[in-house]
């Protein structure tokens, strides 16, 4: 893990060690019920870094000297704010995939990066740096959704972006979000063993 | 510890006996591609388990669970199954439900039911459709469907009767899995694994009492039922190698007691509420970890009543293996 403080520091810990999804496991439920392919993942990742930049954004904002009960309402309160245009740009661009996300959509107002993550972690750093780690978050479980998606809609479908690649056999047990909670703990759990690999090698 | 691995080694001995008398029958009732889907699913259960100990640099001195799980898991399939579902299906259960929980010894589920649940969602119309038994199968992966039906236990589910003779149901001669119909031959095993300490006594007796009830009061008194009903469903195969798997099984005899309790009532869920086919599998597959948790329950209730009247786990006594409750609670004790 990157210790330092450092923009670099904060950028590898976004992407790598502390990847949301791979590493910390944080707002998993949408990923896998909803990630089965890679144009039901954009839809997600996008409703995703739009509600969660924009609460973010103006929560941080929110007075310190407020008491911690009432800062968490009113940034579930902001994120409700923001979910209302994000609906309806979503809406605009993809009429489609927003139904298909159906109660996760509203639900990334409650997710544990604006209820818990901005409180111990964004909020503490200073104003740059925690845009910079706010974004590389999000571009990080961006890449892990889009990633994870690649991965199934190859095993469970033997498409990538709806295109037939050939694959021999169709695990479809990884469509469901049984097989895709088991999928996604063997992505994370090769994406940790590579990364405990090249920190063992860069130690050698 | 030796005495531990020693007796670990010696149940899954007794296992291993157990399971090629019954994948000889199988050979004998499907021939010679019953053979090849065993020999296929044992092969790539140890080659997959001997790729993991030593990618995690694990002793495999004395482990013969990989041989017993692939075993299991060729017993549980069609003799129909295509070559690469049944490949799948063992690794799938050796990397994920062995090794993914840490190993042997520290599975929460059986490693092959796991793997036939995995297989059976993925390939559904392969894996839960059988040929008939002493049919010519031939040795092409995919089987033509023209020669498949569906199970005796599907019928039996849904239609509630059997048009099977008394000797047919206990010899295991209907569609069904290859090696989990041999009622006779399975209560004959069971007797010698309880007699080698090999099986819990009491979690398949409470079991086959609870199941029997069941199924006496539930198919209107009719003595036949009974007997379709543990040839069915993977039933009492799944009583014998699946819930009463050492590895997964709780230590101390009230848990087994209730274990057995939890099993038996949830194949009477998924039978009579959803008509789920194998429905022992997803019975094990819910029932086993709550193993766990009952250990830990019955040891902290047994270690309340050691405080409070002086007894010595009389409620609990352990049985051979002593889990790690066990030991936490003996070193809180010494702290203390």
């Amino acid at each position: 893990m990157a210790n330092d403080n450092s923009c670099k520091g904060i950028i590898k810990n976004a992407l790598l060690y502390k990847n949301p999804i791979f590493v910390s496991g944080m707002v998993i439920a949408p990923v896998v019920v909803m990630a089965n392919n890679i144009l039901d993942a954009i839809t997600l990742v996008s409703a995703f870094s739009i509600i969660t930049f924009f609460t973010l954004l103006v929560s941080s904002f929110v007075p310190k000297n407020i008491v911690y009960t009432i800062r968490i309402i009113l940034y579930t309160i902001i994120g409700a704010l923001v979910y209302v245009p994000s609906v309806i740009l979503m809406k605009y661009i993809m009429p489609e995939g927003v139904e298909a996300l159906g109660i996760f959509f509203p639900l990334f107002i409650t997710s544990s990066f604006i209820i818990s993550r901005s409180e111990s972690i964004f909020f503490l750093e200073t104003k740059g740096k925690m845009f910079l780690d706010i974004i590389f978050c999000i571009i990080g479980y961006d890449a892990a959704v889009l990633l994870f998606a690649a991965i199934r809609e190859i095993l469970a479908f033997g498409t990538i972006g709806g295109t037939i690649i050939g694959m021999p056999i169709e695990l479809s047990a990884f469509q469901n979000p049984f097989g895709g909670f088991i999928l996604l703990g063997l992505v994370a759990a090769l994406f940790r063993s590579i990364l405990l690999f090249i920190k063992r090698v860069r130690q050698k | 510890m030796n005495s531990k691995t020693k007796s670990n080694f010696s149940i899954m001995v007794d296992m291993l006996i157990v399971l090629i008398v019954l994948a000889a029958m199988a050979i004998y009732y499907y021939g010679l591609r019953a053979a090849f889907v065993i020999v296929i699913i044992t092969g790539v259960s140890v080659i997959t388990d001997f790729i993991c100990c030593k990618i995690r640099n694990i002793n495999t001195e004395k482990d013969i669970s990989a041989v017993i799980t692939g075993l299991t898991l060729g017993l549980m399939m069609s003799a129909s199954v295509p070559y690469y579902a049944a490949v799948i299906a063992a690794v799938f259960s050796i990397i994920v439900a062995k090794h993914a929980f840490g190993g042997h010894g520290c599975e929460i589920f059986n490693a092959a039911a796991v793997g036939f649940l995995f297989t059976s969602l993925c390939f559904p119309q392969n894996m839960l459709t059988y040929p008939k038994a002493f049919s010519e199968i031939p040795m092409t992966s995919i089987v033509s469907p023209d020669m498949l039906s569906s199970s005796f236990s599907n019928a039996f589910l849904f239609t509630e009767s059997a048009d099977l003779s008394l000797i047919d149901a206990l010899i295991g001669k209907f569609n069904g899995p290859m090696g989990t119909g041999f009622v006779l031959i399975m209560l004959v095993a069971v007797v010698f694994l309880m007699f080698r300490r090999s099986v819990s006594v009491i979690t398949f007796f409470t079991e086959f009492t609870a199941l029997a009830l069941y199924a006496f009061f539930r198919y209107n008194n009719d003595l036949m039922s009974v007997v379709y009903f543990f040839s069915s469903n993977m039933l009492l195969f799944g009583m014998i190698f699946l819930s009463c798997d050492y590895s997964i099984i709780p230590k101390t005899r009230s848990s087994r007691l209730i274990y057995g309790l939890i099993f038996s009532l949830c194949v009477i869920f998924f039978c009579d509420y959803s008509s789920t086919e194998n429905a022992a599998i997803y019975a094990v597959i819910i029932s086993s970890p709550l193993g766990i948790e009952l250990d830990r329950k019955a040891l902290s209730f047994a270690d309340m009543i050691n405080k409070r009247k002086g007894l010595l786990r009389k409620v609990n006594k352990p049985l051979t293996h002593i889990n790690e409750t066990l030991e936490i609670l003996e070193n809180n004790e010494q702290e203390k």
